[in-house]
């Protein structure tokens, strides 16, 4: 190849014999993509000509210059961001759930009602709060992530399957059940999503109802200030009396109950082993019970098989190790226990086949709910005798059995009056009737029990008198005026004219008691429905702030297509911003006027932040308004532009963002949206397959034609790896966990994985090396700095593998996982061991792709090189000699080549790119990397079709304007003489050459949107809570760390979009030679400034659609909390991180980096 | 990535400009309205009845063989019943009357082509009919494989219900590959012109672009209902593609015949020589089209 170029450069050069200013000049044809990887350029062999300073002080001036272009776009971005920032802000606050907290207490004395009625028996008991205490003493035991089917015993198992690793395991509790069933209650036991163990401790020590947006504070867990019964303990007996032990959520959560002279609290997040925690528990819990007097409650906490979960999944061998280890604690727990204690062993959530908890399928809300005690607890005959069958709620059959159900929250006021507390104030709960039915005093158990629930039911309505006289406009006002509040003055109107008569017929009581049940089940469940209190205003507004900026972004985008950014842009914006903060305040009483608006929780936040996009929209329209004028004048710019049919990518485009935008409209596709997406990305396929067997180059073509098929088949197989959603049942199997049950990657992927990296490097190699960019920085990058982080990132992986595998005690299955890494570290035995070497390892990897690199690529981001050849001058042709050189012709000349000229930008900015990979796929599990590796390749196939389309593009139309002027010759040589034809063909061929038409490249940017779902899809993540990939926050960083943890889920769960956000300008930079036109100019940025506000209109029209289908159409559809709003938060996040990866990274730091590099060297302009 | 035009590669792009521009030959002026019509006539018949009535009346008649039963709930229902047997005997009776079809296409089209000008395809007319169904039924299993490709790539299946897909592909295939191949045979540049550059020369070929373009693309929007949770039966696999290429195969014969029409209209004026650069302005709005 260099033995070819340089004839071919010269015969070039001196063909058309004119020195460009810069003394370089880029060869005018290429046929080839390898032809044109080199520029060549003739000079004397002096090498200090006349124009040296002249043409440095000339770089150096327009160094000054250059970063106007990226700055500006930068800023045009940032305004795009913030308005996105405020849209979301605005619809966020109107559509997330919020709940006002009242900040009441209940207090002992004072029980809200007449309790005349039940003052003839039991006044013997002297500790009288609201109700008799029952019990002197609790136990409390949670199991975190104890699912329903881990309790109860399974006989019907078939004999032929294996059993499943989680079920039988905790026989002392089949023991219970059969030798003292009245001892003994078992309930499912079903919690409120999100099913997140923060949001669980609160309803349960609460009883109120979750809202949404307080599933993210899991990080951080913040004192709770609602009443609680722990409090009521705390307050009636005293702090000491409390004993607790186990995961410090709680201790965050009751700061002043639980301090460290009566806890033992173990870090929860930071705990990587399943044993650490359980094992300080199990030893605190020890000497508790052995000496019961120095405590009335104890609380345990065991995170083990959660941990369990989310690190294996429940079927799993360790699963088994670890509820047996249950198994032996409640053991000791059951036998020790005195007869006025009453023993709750529960789970605060289940979790779903994955192990994973936070949503709300069936299998992550039911968990299992054991209540016990060595007084008898129930007579079965009562629940029979008082026909409450009605009231109570079974199961579907488990293993055979048929149970109770109860609410999570139902815990709270049963346990507070069994204690002798008051209730708290805001719980929401009903007592759980079994408990109050007392077996030792039959005759009297429905007064027991209708006193309880009396209490109850008095307790809820004082929560919403309170409540309504807070807001007595609030939906949950209007609820209680319409819909329940008559329930209990009715049940209060009955239980009056029953009056003080003790020899009140039991039917009666009973009918009293399925009337305030009544009461309490209305009103949870009018409360459940209205607590996602949707404030449509703000929503609105937040939606139509969105969409009047997409309505912006398109209209650049159409009409400003050659023109870039209109002048003075900017202080149109700034000066709209803040003329919305200063009319901000006077906008509130004009807002307040319309009505729907009243109702609303309108702050002056909300209406300034909705001023300041609204005014700055405004100026953008005013600006674009101003500028249209003088931009019709200049180029030829009509109106007709606007109506015209778009051209066929531009109208494929709009109609991928348009059916994009209606997969929102019905659950069914947001639950398929991974395979909608392969359904977009090969019809992209097909239609490029189309354009590139119409490119008329035949080995262009060839190469086009693979190209295609290679991005098809990638986007395929990027398509079977899959993390199914529960919706999706039937028609996904999931294949990115070894199994559907666990967490941890296969072994196959392990293997692909180090196939992966050692081919990667090499696949980037190739595709340098193909344009002679494997020069400078590309060299040290990809040969070293990229391969040694990849390689540290798969040694990190295997590692993980190995230390979980080994970890705990697997003894069971060791024999048939005999792995191929295994003799490589037969050195090393337990998994703690690893901890520390991985570590390093990672953290090193991490280093090369967020320091090393990016340091080595910001001194020297070009990837050129020169060239030097002393050639003879063929002097016989009589050709003209560039200026300069005549007098004192050297013997010899000399060519300097410029190596990867012709993708000067391109190879520069995808060492960026892949630095940003590296930093990406550290964060992922093994077949997460292979994905982004995959990725990357399709990324890079995208890039060059789009070159070769560019180019036959270009051909098709070269060759059509020569077919012209060769016409308009021959008819003009017939008439005028011959030279006269040449200069009207030159002029011509210039004229011409102003209209080259421009590949539209608004399809391959919304490909390009469309491949990071593809890949967010591919790696292991769905649209729903659980599939957060929560382990990745310890990448790295052993302890949790509350900087760099929250960064590493969120690059986890967000990367494939930075990588597609960040690969934007190579759709325009690839293969893209810096050749200037007569004035020194490379026209680039308009088409930069078009393609990354095209990926924003993409993003942020699909969230609009999202807004209006989840906000406006379905927020009371039944599936808006499980599908919908999910979707609603990926879609927001993705738009956020590729709007600020766009601005900070992709223009401000990479593309204004390479842009100033290659226009200094090689002294062009960019604009 | 050249932005001028100069001397040096005139040469090539002129080789280009001929291969590109090499387009159709012009219709012919006698215009067979009642062939053409009678073609879309069989055609939508044809496609009719492999789909709705064979198959049901089959499976009426076998049911009634077996029991006597309430078959007016079976006759309704069957592609949706049990696509596979269904689907089964659509695809034998409609290859079976494809190829009866496409070899009356083919003796009408190589008699025409011996009364009128040079075909562009090499030994066709020449050809016996064993050979030329020897072709075809090679091009019509090449465009299975194809389509089965395809729709692999599209997300369905590799060894998952790989029978469905196959049958889809073979259906698709007898729609689109199979019948052109009579009239088109091996001549892989004349399917070039026809299916990439969107440009059929004479009124079979626009016949055979539209019905088979159409059935392609209504296969690929029937695959929208799919993944809706309305749990009907004709949401399963094959079924909503191959009724989306159905319906939008009926659509593409009627516009087949429109677009013969239009044709010849064109042709028309281009022999009375209204206008005169029509060729050339065919092939720039082909070209706007292509953008």
């Amino acid at each position: 190849m260099a033995q070819r170029t340089p004839s071919l450069g010269q015969a070039q050069a001196q063909a058309s014999a004119i020195p460009s200013p810069a003394t370089l000049r880029s060869r005018t044809t290429a046929t080839t993509t390898s032809q044109r990887t080199t520029a060549t350029a003739t000079t004397t062999a002096k090498p200090n000509g006349p124009k040296g300073p002249a043409s440095a002080s000339a770089t150096q001036k327009t160094a000054t210059k250059e970063r106007a272009p990226s700055i500006r776009l930068a800023k045009l971005l940032l305004w795009v961001f913030l308005v996105h920032v405020g849209a979301i802000y605005l619809f966020t606050r109107g559509f997330l759930l919020s709940r006002s907290v009242l900040d009441s207490k209940s207090e002992c004395s004072n029980t809200n009602m007449d309790e005349s009625i039940f003052t003839d028996h039991r006044l013997d008991s002297s500790n009288r709060c609201w109700y008799p205490q029952q019990y002197k003493k609790a136990v409390v035991i949670v199991i975190d992530a104890l699912r329903f089917d881990f309790v109860v015993p399974h006989h019907d198992l078939p004999d032929d399957e294996q059993e499943p690793y989680y079920l039988n395991k905790l026989p002392v509790i089949h023991k219970l059940l059969e030798e003292q069933p009245d001892n003994t209650l078992v309930y499912q036991f079903v919690a409120d999503p999100p099913t997140t163990t923060l949001q669980r401790l609160k309803a349960l020590t609460t009883g109120t109802l979750p809202t949404i947006i307080d599933a993210g504070s899991n990080f951080a867990s913040s004192a709770l200030k609602e009443d609680n019964w722990l409090a009521q303990f705390e307050s009636s007996r005293g702090q000491d009396r409390i004993l607790f032990m186990g995961d410090d959520t709680w201790t965050g959560l009751f700061p002043s109950v639980l301090s460290t002279n009566n806890s033992h609290a173990f870090p929860s997040l930071d705990t990587h082993d399943l044993d650490t925690l359980d094992n300080g528990v199990i030893k605190a819990l020890g000497p508790a019970l052995e000496d019961p007097s120095k405590w009335d409650l104890l609380i345990a906490h065991f995170l083990g098989v959660d941990h369990c979960g989310h690190t294996y999944g429940p079927n799993d061998p360790h699963m088994a190790v670890k509820l047996e280890q249950m198994n032996d604690q409640l053991e000791k727990v059951l036998a020790s226990v005195s007869d006025d204690t009453l023993v709750v062993i529960m789970g605060d959530h289940g979790m779903n086949g994955h192990g994973d908890h936070g949503g709300d399928s069936d299998d992550e809300v039911e968990a299992g709910m054991v209540i016990y005690s060595k007084r008898k607890l129930i007579d079965a005959s009562l629940l029979d005798q008082f026909s409450l069958g009605d009231t109570l709620r079974y199961t579907k059959p488990v293993g055979g059995n048929v149970y109770r159900t109860v609410q999570q929250i139902d815990l709270v006021p049963t346990l507070s009056l069994l204690l002798g507390l008051p209730i708290p104030f805001n719980n929401l709960g009903s007592v759980i009737p079994e408990l109050f039915l007392s077996a030792k005093d039959p005759k009297n158990a429905i007064r027991d029990l209708l006193r309880a629930t009396r209490l109850n039911a008095a307790q809820v309505a004082t929560y919403f008198e309170s409540y309504m006289e807070l807001h007595p406009t609030s939906d949950i006002a209007l609820a209680v005026e319409m819909e329940f509040g008559e329930l209990f003055e009715r049940a209060e109107t009955f239980m009056r004219e029953l009056g003080q008569d003790p020899k009140a017929k039991t039917e009666d009581l009973a009918t009293a008691l399925k009337l305030y049940s009544e009461y309490l089940r209305t009103s949870l469940s009018s409360c459940k429905r209205i607590w996602a209190h949707f404030d449509v205003p703000l929503m609105a507004a937040g939606g139509g702030v969105l969409l009047a900026s997409c309505f912006c972004l398109l209209l650049h985008i159409t009409i400003y297509r050659a023109v870039g950014m209109p002048p003075s842009l900017e202080r149109f914006l700034a000066g709209g911003t803040l003329l919305g903060i200063a009319l901000a305040r006077h906008l509130k009483p004009l807002l307040l006027k319309i009505e729907t608006v009243q109702e609303s929780s309108l702050g002056l936040v909300d209406i300034m932040i909705f001023s300041m996009s609204t005014f700055s929209i405004a100026g953008f329209l005013l600006c674009l308004a101003l500028n249209a004028k003088s931009f019709a004048k200049k180029e030829s710019w009509n109106v007709f532009r606007l109506i015209r049919w778009p051209p066929l990518s531009g109208f494929l485009a709009c109609l991928f963002i348009f059916v994009n935008c209606l997969i929102f409209a019905s659950n069914s596709y947001i639950v398929h949206e991974s395979t909608f997406i392969i359904g977009f990305l090969q019809t992209f396929g097909v239609i490029g397959l189309l354009f590139s067997l119409r490119v008329p180059d035949k080995a262009a073509r060839i190469k086009a034609v693979i190209l295609v098929l290679s991005f098809m088949t990638m986007t395929r197989v990027l398509s079977t790896s899959t993390v199914c959603r529960e919706e999706q049942g039937d028609l996904c199997s999931p294949t990115f966990y070894a199994s559907a049950q666990q967490s941890v990657p296969s072994q196959w992927s392990l293997v692909m994985l180090v196939g992966s990296g050692a081919i990667t490097p090499y696949l980037i190699r190739r595709l340098l090396s193909s344009s002679k960019s494997m020069n400078g920085i590309a060299l040290l990058w990809v040969d070293y700095g990229l391969r040694i982080g990849i390689i540290l990132g798969t040694l990190y992986a295997v590692l993980d593998f190995e230390g979980s595998k080994s970890d705990g005690t697997r003894a069971a299955t060791t024999g048939n996982n005999a792995n191929a890494f295994e003799p490589l570290l037969g050195g090393m035995s337990a998994g703690g061991q690893y901890l520390w070497i991985k570590t390093t390892l990672v953290r090193i990897a991490f280093g090369f792709a967020l320091i090393i690199g990016p340091a080595a690529w910001w001194t020297n981001p070009l990837c050129m090189d020169i060239q030097t050849v002393e050639e003879p001058v063929a002097i016989d042709g009589g050709n003209r000699k560039p200026s300069g050189s005549s007098s004192t012709a050297p013997a010899t000349q000399r060519k300097i080549y410029i190596l990867g000229y012709a993708n000067a930008f391109g190879a520069s900015y995808y060492m960026a790119l892949t630095m940003m990979f590296l930093f990406v796929i550290l964060t992922q599990k093994p077949l997460g990397t292979i994905v982004l590796s995959v990725g990357l390749a399709q990324i890079s196939c995208l890039v060059e079709l789009v070159d070769i389309w560019r180019d036959a593009d270009f051909a098709v139309w070269q060759q059509g304007v020569i077919a012209r002027i060769q016409a308009e010759t021959q008819a003009s040589v017939e008439n005028s003489d011959g030279i006269a034809a040449a200069v009207s063909i030159q002029s011509a061929a210039q004229a011409e050459q102003a209209k080259a038409p421009t590949l539209n490249l608004l399809l391959p940017t919304v490909v390009l949107s469309l491949m990071g779902n593809l890949f967010f899809f591919a790696t292991g993540h769905q649209a729903t809570l659980s599939s957060i990939q929560w382990l990745s926050a310890f990448i790295g960083v052993p302890t949790l760390n509350y900087f760099f943890s929250p960064i590493l889920v969120i690059v986890n769960t967000l990367g494939p979009f930075i990588l597609c956000a960040m690969a934007l300008p190579l759709v325009v930079l690839w293969q893209m030679p810096p050749k200037a036109n007569k004035l020194g100019i490379v026209v680039l940025f308009p088409e930069l400034t078009r393609l990354c506000l095209m990926m924003m209109m993409h993003q942020s029209l699909v969230l609009v659609a999202n807004m209006f289908f989840t906000g406006g159409m379905f927020r009371r559809h039944l599936m808006v909390w499980k599908v919908f709003a999910p979707r609603f938060m990926l879609q927001a996040s993705a738009l956020l991180m590729m709007d600020l990866v766009l601005v900070t990274v992709t223009v401000l730091v990479v593309l204004s980096r390479v842009i100033r590099e290659v226009s200094t060297v090689l002294s062009i302009r960019v604009v | 990535m050249q932005r001028t035009t100069t001397t040096a590669t005139r040469q090539g792009l002129d080789k280009v400009a001929t291969e590109g521009s090499r387009t159709a030959p012009t219709a012919q002026p006698t215009y067979p309205l009642l062939k053409m019509t009678l073609v879309a006539m069989c055609n939508l018949t044809m496609i009719y009845s492999t789909l709705i009535w064979i198959p049901t009346w089959l499976n009426s008649y076998t049911h009634q063989a077996d029991q006597k039963q309430d078959t007016t709930n079976n006759n309704s229902t069957t592609l949706q019943n049990a696509p596979l047997p269904s689907l089964s005997w659509t695809l034998v009776t409609l290859f079976g009357l494809q190829t009866v079809l496409g070899l009356v296409q083919w003796s009408l089209h190589s008699s025409s082509n011996k009364g009128a000008k040079k075909s562009s395809k090499g030994g066709g007319s020449s050809s016996s009919v064993f050979s030329v169904l020897n072709t075809s039924i090679a091009i019509g299993a090449v465009g299975t494989l194809i389509c089965h490709v395809f729709a692999v790539l599209f997300g369905a299946g590799i060894f998952n219900q790989a029978k469905e897909t196959s049958q889809l592909a073979v259906y698709l295939s007898l729609l689109t590959f199979y019948p052109a191949s009579f009239v088109l045979g091996t001549d892989l540049k004349s399917w070039l012109r026809i299916f990439v550059h969107n440009s059929p020369g004479t009124y079979t070929e626009a016949a055979f672009y539209c019905q088979g373009m159409m059935a392609i693309f209504g296969a690929w929007l029937g695959s929208i209902v799919i993944p809706l949770d309305w749990d009907r039966p004709w949401q399963a696999w094959p079924v909503p593609c191959v009724l989306g290429a159905f319906m939008f195969y009926c659509i593409g014969t009627v516009v087949g015949l429109v677009v013969s029409v239009v044709m010849r209209q064109r042709a028309a004026r281009n022999e009375f020589g209204i206008g005169s650069g029509a060729g050339t302005a065919q092939a720039g709005s082909k070209k706007n089209k292509s953008q």
